[in-house]
């Protein structure tokens, strides 16, 4: 993911005109094309709930266009947006009272079943399957490409703290991953 | 993804490639887009009003709600002019809820009504494949409804000749060409 690049032109005229006029047919632009890939970004922080993310992602935009007279297209758009969504995400988290950004029970792990990973729903389902802050790192730098200092930066958190979510999150998606009869079965229910 | 890997720090070759292999996009509901917009022009966030195909979104909701109202004032009507059954009609009469259900299909008729009136005169300042698309809503919406009625009801004279009048135009269409009704999905 490059996040270095500055807005383009496109989304920038249309963002003009959002501010300025609150163009609805702007908006759907803009909505239209960077919905799917902040949906589906959503969908895979908030633990793969449908219904869920399709609110978080209202709510995305509702703050980002309450926002968006303060962008001053620095940034890619869509870094800017995806990071309001992510910030909507966590806070969504919270709500539920089951984001452990800073600490995992190692006996909470789900039960799941061994030597069934094949293929990427597979994948999908054992990201889903983790705590919620380990698979906020995970989703953002092994998927969306974020850096440790970006994600430092967007979730109040020190680097240090995100490459140590990371690698829990990593060992425990592996543990998860693990083929039956391989170590010693910590990925079934420890419950 | 090798799950055999003890390195818990890198990701492997195969690691990486299992996530780049994941989609980066999915759409949403389709409804997530009337539902966002709506939000946003309710906290004056959006002003524009024109819907996507061009006439205000506001008259289309006012058209479903009272398409559907309208469905049931005809059930009502067709039933008792059809039955003259006096004894169930005095039943009905009494039935206060049945009332608030007639007053209420009567005020939803009168704003489908207006829905359309304003959909006529926006005929002066739309594009022609705009006002068309109105107008396949529009017809929809009849065919929809009667279609509907006659589930419900039938033998409903007013139902079924409506029906019998969509498909006669249907059945004179040139073959390959798709009767306007038929390309919009509006319940």
């Amino acid at each position: 993911m490059n996040r270095s690049r500055t807005i383009s032109a496109g989304d920038k005229s249309l963002i003009a005109s959002v501010v300025r006029t609150g163009d609805q047919r702007a908006f759907r632009t803009l909505y239209r094309r960077h919905t799917p890939h902040l949906f589906q970004l959503v969908l895979r922080i908030t633990g793969g709930s449908r219904h869920e993310a399709e609110d978080v992602v209202q709510e995305t935009w509702v703050r980002a266009c309450s926002r968006l007279p303060s962008f001053r297209g620095e940034s890619v758009f869509s870094t800017w947006l995806f990071a309001v969504g992510v910030n909507v995400s966590r806070d969504r988290l919270r709500q539920r009272s089951r984001c452990t950004l800073f600490d995992l029970d190692e006996n909470a792990l789900p039960l799941v079943q061994p030597g069934q990973i094949r293929d990427r729903i597979d994948l999908e389902r054992a990201i889903a399957l983790l705590p919620d802050g380990y698979r906020l790192v995970l989703v953002l730098h092994d998927i969306e490409g974020w850096k440790h200092r970006e994600i430092a930066e967007e979730l109040d958190i020190s680097e240090g703290t995100s490459k140590s979510q990371l690698y829990n999150a990593r060992r425990t998606l592996r543990k998860i991953l693990r083929p039956a009869g391989d170590g010693d079965h910590e990925c079934q229910q420890h419950r | 993804m090798n799950v055999n890997n003890t390195d818990e720090r890198d990701l492997t070759p195969e690691e990486r490639g299992a996530f780049a292999a994941l989609s980066r996009e999915q759409e949403p509901g389709r409804l997530l887009e009337e539902r966002t917009v709506a939000e946003l022009s309710e906290r004056g966030l959006l002003t524009g009003s024109r819907s996507r195909f061009g006439v205000p979104g506001a008259i289309w909701s006012v058209a479903a709600v009272a398409a559907l109202a309208m469905m049931i004032a005809s059930f009502a009507v067709g039933h008792w002019l059809g039955s003259r059954d006096t004894a169930n009609l005095m039943l009905a009469m009494q039935d206060r809820s049945s009332e608030q259900a007639v007053a209420s299909v009567e005020q939803t008729g009168a704003a489908y009504r207006q829905a359309l009136i304003e959909l006529t005169a926006l005929r002066q300042s739309t594009a022609p494949q705009e006002q068309l698309r109105g107008r396949e809503v529009a017809l929809s919406t009849i065919y929809a409804a009667a279609d509907e009625m006659l589930r419900i009801a039938p033998d409903d004279p007013l139902a079924v000749r409506i029906m019998q009048a969509f498909n006669s135009v249907n059945s004179s269409l040139p073959p390959g060409e798709s009767p306007e009704t038929q390309s919009v999905v509006w319940f």
